[in-house]
């Protein structure tokens, strides 16, 4: 038994699936990462696993015990910070955190003065949450969630608008939490994605692929290539009309072409032939792999 | 570049609120055509620098021309000419996507005839043409950016300037609203944007680097990274910070990084090194699950040169 399982789970609301899940399990001491755009149903599925929302139908089973209808043994044992900030806007630092030590029964202050210095907070706890720059907000709120030393940690984008400075500062900070907690965080970014041990990319409910970034990556076929040109664009359009093309599409100074096979390959290679291009072979990103699996989905439904 | 005629021309703009500065002494050329990222903290500085070029903010000292015009004495062409989307976009979202065109196309004065025109154009190129009754409060974050952009654009701006863009939004959405930016860019269109995700700096054709209102760095994504002379060996493993310890014991001074459920070695002697790492886990009974070698990402040179930064040696002046 994994520390998360999931089985068939759904939910409705009206006449929407929100999520669809035929099953996924999340092994103890793992950073999961969970992809997907705006509404595909990551937020959902993480709040049902929390136990703030019941399924529609199936299981969500957090340390072997139903997420919701035995959400009170399991509460204890997680934390939990929402996209919308799970903070009180108008309430300081220190009397959120307060708060979440009530909540979550941490009696001893000592502790609260702890989480508060290990995450450099303590100049700024008299200031109201609304005050601090959206980056900081986001330290809070992880300081809320760990204090009670949870055992499953859900951070539902915990670094959008982080700089990148901050974001390494946090990703180093989830290194050090995952020695003693399971992590499932969702993020747009596919370089954090990158630093998850597994992921899933989730759309319209339901998870469309789920394993190592590296196994992720390697299940599409075809080849991948770098293109520098000095024209980039009159190629591309020729590129677009080309069968063998897969996909191209521009990345900064780059052309990014998608074959389906050596032959492609040696098209492509005859096509930059006095062209004064440079071109090199490289693998797929996960956003390709992305991409490929929501086009695929597309045309399958 | 084959055209490089210079659009945006900044010399020492410097920008101070009461005491804080903003922007400080930044000098930097953006030639016609091009997507040029700032990139940095908050705070940094970016917005101000846009809010400078736009004509919004009126800078302290230094000078800035802009399409030709200075900001200081010609900001009425300068804002004719310039499209700008800040990082909160005012949609009216009980408006519908076409009553939201109307409404930039009124404040630009562009004449009701001519705005018909514009909105079918700008709805064709961003694809939103199937959604035009819709209510911008309806729609979904990836579109709302292409609404934003639509708006933006319909005075058909000769550069863009776009204030954090697709934060919030899901890759395939940002890949999308990219397509359109490049698009754009062929027909000639500027585009410069500040951006925290170094993600999306890697798509743009120059990079500049800002930090506390300074650029630390400029070039192409391709020469940022090859100036950075080390290699990095990523390592994934279940027990990843006693790795780290069992590495450091070996090497105090091993640049390296723990990231999420990997470590991130930045060194010279990447073969040979990692040769070394494998029996040093082995030896240690560390099991090992990852062990590649890899090139450096705009993530790693940020860091560094901003790490250098802090310590006070400019050590590669190649990249200003």
């Amino acid at each position: 038994m994994e520390i998360i399982e999931i089985q068939n789970l759904t939910k409705k609301f009206a006449d929407l699936t929100a999520v669809n899940i035929a099953s996924l399990s999340i092994p103890e001491g793992v950073i999961f990462g969970l992809l997907g755009p705006n509404g595909s149903g990551k937020t959902t599925a993480i709040r049902i696993l929390c136990g703030i929302l019941p399924p529609t139908s199936g299981k969500a089973l957090v340390m072997g015990l139903d997420s919701f209808y035995q959400a009170e043994r399991i509460r204890g044992f997680v934390g939990y910070t929402s996209q919308f900030c799970s903070l009180y806007e108008d309430l300081t630092v220190e009397e959120n955190l307060e708060f979440y030590a009530q909540i979550y029964g941490v009696e001893s202050k000592a502790k609260r003065e702890e989480t508060l210095s290990r995450y450099e907070l303590s100049r700024f706890r008299n200031r109201r949450i609304r005050e601090l720059p959206p980056g900081k907000k986001q330290w809070v709120a992880l300081a809320c969630a760990v204090m009670h030393e949870p055992r499953i940690l859900f951070l539902d984008e915990p670094t959008s608008g982080m700089d990148p400075a901050s974001r390494k500062d946090f990703w180093e900070e989830l290194s050090i939490l995952k020695q003693k907690c399971t992590i499932l965080i969702t993020t747009h970014l596919l370089d954090e994605a990158e630093r998850c041990q597994m992921i899933a990319f989730m759309h319209l409910g339901r998870v469309l692929a789920v394993g190592t970034p590296r196994e992720i990556k390697a299940v599409p076929q075809g080849k991948v290539f770098n293109v520098i040109l000095p024209d980039p664009v009159s190629f591309l359009s020729e590129l677009s009309v080309s069968p063998f093309v897969q996909d191209a599409y521009l990345f900064g100074n780059i052309l990014r072409v998608i074959v389906q096979d050596q032959e492609g390959a040696a098209k492509l290679i005859a096509m930059t032939r006095d062209r004064d291009a440079r071109i090199q072979e490289t693998n797929f990103s996960l956003e390709d792999c992305y991409v490929r699996l929501v086009h695929l989905e597309g045309s399958a439904t | 570049m084959s055209t490089s005629q210079i659009v945006i021309e900044s010399q020492n703009l410097f920008k101070e609120f009461s005491g804080i500065i903003a922007v400080n002494e930044v000098s930097l050329n953006v030639s016609k055509g091009e997507i040029f990222s700032l990139v940095g903290p908050d705070g940094a500085g970016k917005s101000t620098f846009i809010r400078l070029l736009c004509t919004i903010l009126a800078p302290d000292s230094g000078s800035a021309r802009v399409l030709g015009f200075d900001i200081r004495k010609e900001p009425e062409d300068i804002r004719r000419l310039v499209g700008y989307m800040p990082q909160k976009f005012s949609l009216y979202e009980d408006l519908t996507v076409e009553e939201n065109l109307n409404f930039y196309a009124h404040i630009f004065s562009i004449p009701l005839e001519e705005a018909q025109k514009r909105e079918d154009e700008v709805l064709k190129f961003s694809r939103l043409a199937p959604f035009r009754k819709k209510r911008a409060g309806t729609l979904s974050g990836g579109m709302k950016q292409k609404l934003a952009l639509s708006c933006a654009l319909m005075h058909s701006p000769s550069i863009l300037f776009l204030d954090e863009p697709t934060t919030g939004v899901d890759p395939i959405s940002r890949r999308e609203f990219w397509q359109l930016l490049f698009d754009l860019k062929a027909k000639g269109t500027t585009i410069f944007l500040a951006t925290p995700y170094l993600e999306e700096a890697e798509r743009s054709n120059r990079v500049a680097f800002m930090h506390t209102g300074r650029i630390i760095a400029c070039n192409t994504p391709e020469k940022l990274k090859t100036s950075f002379k080390e290699k990095i060996i990523r390592l994934k493993s279940d027990h990843l910070l006693e790795a780290k310890e069992a590495l450091l014991k070996v090497w105090p001074d091993l640049k390296i990084i723990n990231y999420g459920s990997e470590l991130r070695i930045i060194s010279e002697d990447v073969s040979e090194r990692k040769r070394k790492i494998s029996k040093i886990l082995m030896e240690n009974a560390i099991p090992l699950a990852e062990l590649e070698i890899t090139d450096p990402d705009l993530n790693d040179v940020f860091i560094q040169i901003l790490q250098e930064k802090n310590h006070g040696n400019n050590r590669n002046p190649e990249l200003n």
